[in-house]
């Protein structure tokens, strides 16, 4: 819709060079802001979940803190969680969001990014 | 495969511990490892697998909905109640059926009732 405002706007400031190229500059400009805004819509920042999840599984008290978290980090693999603690981790982390993840979902969550990945495209978390 | 199961009940009930106990973390934690402790080393150990997960199922439902926790307002003698949309709440209407159940299944409980409710 934008777009289309500039090209009936653009003939118009044609004969004025200098307006027309400063137009041309914003165009630019919106164009290349347009996929920020859409980024900035998701309900929260990638690398502020992957920070989140990674408070929440160093705050659970299964955990070794001193282990390294990373989003490669693997729930069983890597921090040692059983099946059970890892479905109270999980539960742990829809609390801190406000969400809840279905069943065949959380089943198939194995590790820290999967998790954030999860978190992302789910529009109510926050 | 059923243990798949278990881990679906389990995440069932540790939600329905959050629904009961909000705000009591006490409460909260201890009937968590309460719970993973049942899983574990299962109160009934007669029962069939499939059993015990319907019976922790049940243990969520009774959380959710007939579970109410009640805190002492000041120094007085009420009670605020955290009645939830979750709680199950009667009216006088399903109180009358569930009279003439009982009293029609064989006279209520240990088979004094009969013709209790005529």
């Amino acid at each position: 819709m934008l777009r289309s405002i500039f090209r009936t706007v653009t003939p118009v400031v044609s004969t004025f060079r200098t307006a027309s190229s400063s137009l041309a500059g914003r165009r630019i400009c919106t164009r290349f802001v347009t996929p920020v805004r859409l980024y900035s819509s998701e309900s929260v920042d990638k690398n502020e979940i992957t920070t989140r999840v990674i408070d929440v599984i160093k705050a659970f008290d299964k955990t070794a803190a001193s282990k390294e978290v990373s989003p490669q980090t693997a729930f069983h693999k890597d921090l040692g969680l059983d099946s059970l603690d890892t479905v109270e981790l999980l539960v742990a982390i829809e609390e801190e969001f406000d969400i809840e993840i279905p069943d065949k979902v959380a089943d198939e969550l194995k590790s820290v990014g999967e998790t954030v990945e999860y978190i992302a495209s789910n529009p109510e978390a926050h | 495969m059923s243990s798949e199961r278990v881990l679906v009940a389990f995440r069932h009930g540790l939600r329905a511990t959050r629904v009961a106990f909000a705000g009591d973390t006490r409460m909260l934690l201890a009937a968590r490892a309460q719970m993973r402790q049942g899983i574990i080393n299962p109160p009934n150990p007669d029962l069939s697998i499939d059993d015990q997960i319907k019976h922790l199922e049940e243990v969520s439902r009774f959380l959710r909905q007939n579970l109410v926790q009640g805190k002492k307002v000041d120094s007085g003698e009420k009670y605020h109640l955290n009645i939830h949309k979750e709680t199950e709440l009667g009216d006088n209407e399903s109180l009358k059926k569930t009279k003439k159940t009982l009293a029609s299944q064989g006279g209520g409980c240990c088979g004094g009732g009969e013709g209790l409710y005529k």
